[in-house]
């Protein structure tokens, strides 16, 4: 079926090519079936005939080659040099998670002594957090006012505000980057997971949060592939392949380059009645793929603000999204309670209030574990060079009231 | 008397043996040769005046009325935007014919010793042709647009034993026969007459001059090469560029230089149409740097075929338009925003 999808696309140009890119690394994951690997590989030699100058292809596929112990992973990945492809520049690997199997964080000691070992384990369950970081997005309006979205700005805006709040987000004010409206273009986007991939260590808590619409392919109804910029172009598929952010590399940032221990991402991504459908298809929320891609690794917590088949819903009165509405209440009134704990209060007034309006909205959640909860109102390492809390509390004690 | 069949056969038709060239049975493509404007026009509006330098000269003249003619068709013709306006041109394209010259040469048989075998052993007809004209382009108020000497050379021996030999044979594709007149089926660049030699130079000086005006696209018919790489070709026919160039250069090279100089050929071809795919100018000029890297190879390593000598010109006009680009072709127009619709 692969083949057949990928050889429907032979012959066309390079958007098309960047969304065959997009497949063949939707089936990525850390222990990838053969069969996969396989699909993958065949997706992206029909990347490169589609259009031969995109690099990623070239070099993507070098490293599937590598994998299977097949093909000239040489020549592909010589091929990716000539044309100065972008993966192979950032030195993207969407094999190798960033964080290491589940409950054990390994370091690895840039100097280790003689006759030691070069890596040391060391307990994730300690829950010390050095620093925090978080990257907000929220588009309302989009360069194509026909997309436009009422509160996701909105959303944005207070979910960023949370989080610098000294009572509830403790989060550092320059260290979180809000991105909104006009701001949002893919570009800005993709510097902001950059910068986020850049500050955020091992020790260190990161936090992504995007709320705009998500789009799937069009032949595809498997969940949202696609998440819209302030300037995607959703006037063609060929656009909408070349402008949007593909889901796949929000997943990969989180899987493979985000170094922190502890990361949330928070995706609420709003029906548009129809706005998308020329292009596009609606649902517009997470496959069950896309969770479980985004959650290899260690400390990775996914909430998504309906299920696949679900849309997400946007409130007047509350002015907010309705997802993001209830989280920003659950982490006021929770404020120390890891995100898992938050949820099904979350989920539940969610679908209750839905269901009063006879929509039908389900948030989802999904961890990597269940020894690393990511509380995001824990008081980082550093709070007490510059966060001085009502009541002169320290970190210490804020970490003894969180729930286990 | 089957082994006496196949020696029959084998000493009958060497053509057809799979050795290394192009054959007598030709494998070719068409590709689509796509060129953007090497400058950009100040206006839709043009008109062309050609002229011929010795107007007494009758060649010179022929070629002057002809130039004119077919710059204006295919000007238009490339770009339905542009309208002829000798009244209020924005730009003025002059032209003038330097040099014009349609010769044709008897060819006498030669011996292996160099000796003639005689008038009476004529082998064929050769057929030189040189047309040399100085291109102009300005606007109304006399600014400098793009200027160039243009020269055309028509080269071309018709052989009535073994067909036609020569460096243009492959644009002409076709075998005929001199001074007779073919059958109306063998297309329009047949030279039959000096009228039509003439015409062939003419044609080609004025895709020089369009082509550095407006975005061109033609059709080249392009030879491959075959023999062991016959079974690679069907990538090309199939138009799978990639995997047809992936296959020659991960293959091992022929043993023999003079015959992989024709693998070295075809990777050109391939880069080639590559170009011509290319979404960025900055990928075509690639593509071509390489294809002209290979056909340069290929004439190295083979400097016997004449074959190779002509994509190299192809390649550098393509190389030297993208160079001058400095706006990629078919970049996204800006798009009017749509009016303001409602969401929830």
């Amino acid at each position: 079926m692969l083949a057949l999808a990928a050889a429907g696309h032979a012959q066309q140009g390079c958007a098309v090519s960047k969304d065959l890119v997009v497949r063949a690394l939707e089936l990525v994951s850390a222990s990838p079936a053969r069969d996969d690997l396989s699909n993958g590989l065949l997706l992206l030699k029909q990347a490169e005939e589609a259009c031969d100058e995109n690099g990623d292809a070239w070099y993507y596929r070098s490293l599937f080659e590598r994998k299977l112990g097949a093909g000239n992973p040489q020549y592909s990945l010589g091929k990716a040099r000539e044309r100065n492809a972008p993966a192979l520049r950032s030195a993207e690997d969407p094999f190798t998670l960033s964080t290491p199997a589940r409950g054990v964080a390994v370091v690895a000691h840039d100097n280790p002594a003689p006759g030691a070992a070069s890596h040391t384990t060391r307990d994730i369950h300690q829950p010390a957090v050095s620093h925090k970081w978080a990257l907000v997005v929220g588009v309302g309006q989009f360069h194509n006012p026909r997309l436009n979205l009422k509160y996701t700005r909105n959303d944005a805006q207070s979910i960023a505000e949370l989080l610098r709040d000294p009572t509830y987000g403790r989060f550092r004010a320059d260290h979180v980057r809000l991105i909104a409206d006009s701001e949002a273009t893919a570009v800005n986007i993709r510097a902001g997971l950059n910068w986020l991939v850049r500050s955020a260590t091992e020790d260190d808590m990161a936090v992504i949060y995007i709320a705009t619409h998500g789009t799937a392919r069009e032949q595809d109804a498997a969940g949202a592939s696609y998440v819209v910029a302030y300037d995607t172009d959703v006037n063609t598929e060929d656009g909408l392949y070349s402008t949007a952010i593909p889901m796949v590399e929000i997943t990969t940032v989180v899987r493979t380059r985000i170094k922190a221990l502890k990361v949330a991402v928070i995706l609420d991504t709003c029906h548009s009645q129809g706005a998308l459908a020329q292009t596009v298809t609606v649902p517009q929320s997470l496959s069950p793929q896309t969770l479980d891609r985004i959650k290899e690794g260690t400390g990775r917590v996914i909430l998504a603000a309906s299920r696949t088949e679900e849309s997400s819903y946007e409130l007047a009165k509350y002015s907010h999204g309705l997802f993001t509405y209830y989280l920003l209440q659950g982490l006021k009134q929770q404020k120390d309670a890891p995100l898992d704990k938050i949820y099904p209060w979350v989920t539940a007034q969610v679908a209750r209030e839905a269901e009063a309006n006879g929509w039908k909205q389900h948030p989802v959640f999904s961890s990597s574990d269940e020894v690393s909860p990511v509380v995001l109102g824990i008081a980082p390492l550093d709070a007490a060079a510059w966060l001085r809390p009502a009541g002169g509390a320290d970190h210490r004690v804020w970490w003894s009231v969180m729930p286990r | 008397m089957c082994k006496l069949l196949l020696l029959s056969f084998v000493v009958l038709c060497p053509a057809l043996l799979p050795g290394q060239g192009f054959g007598t049975l030709k494998k070719t493509i068409v590709l689509e040769r796509k060129l953007p404007a090497a400058v950009k026009l100040p206006g839709n509006a043009f008109d062309v005046k050609a002229t011929a330098e010795k107007p007494q000269d009758q060649c010179q003249k022929l070629a002057a009325d002809k130039l004119q003619s077919m710059v204006e068709t295919s000007l238009i013709r490339f770009n339905s935007q542009l309208e002829l306006s000798p009244d209020k041109p924005d730009t003025l394209i002059s032209l003038k014919v330097l040099i014009c010259s349609a010769v044709a040469t008897p060819v006498h048989d030669t011996l292996p010793g160099g000796k003639k075998r005689g008038p009476e052993q004529l082998s064929g007809v050769k057929v030189n042709g040189h047309l040399q004209v100085t291109y102009q382009a300005r606007t109304r108020g006399g600014r400098f647009v793009d200027a160039e000497p243009i020269d055309v050379k028509y080269n071309h021996e018709f052989n009535q034993v073994t067909g036609a030999i020569s460096e243009t044979k492959r644009i002409l594709g076709k075998i005929p026969h001199p001074g007779a007149k073919h059958k109306d089926d063998e297309g329009e660049d047949e030279p039959h007459t000096r009228e039509d030699i003439i015409g062939i130079m003419v044609d080609r000086a004025a895709q020089h001059v369009a082509a550095r005006l407006v975005n061109t696209n033609e059709r080249v018919t392009i030879s491959l090469a075959r023999g062991a790489l016959d079974q690679n070709n069907r990538y090309a026919e199939a138009g799978q560029w990639t995997k047809f160039v992936e296959d020659l250069e991960t293959m091992p090279p022929l043993p023999h230089m003079d015959d992989d100089a024709y693998r070295l050929y075809n990777i050109g071809v391939g880069d080639e149409a590559l170009g011509y795919k290319a979404e960025s100018p900055a990928s075509a000029k690639r593509y071509f740097e390489q294809a002209v890297m290979q056909y340069r190879k290929a004439g190295e390593a083979n400097p016997q075929e004449k074959y190779f000598i002509e994509p190299v010109n192809r390649i550098e006009i393509a190389l030297e338009h993208y160079k001058q680009l400095s706006v990629p072709p078919g970049a996204p127009a800006a798009q009017t925003p749509p009016k303001k619709g409602k969401s929830n």
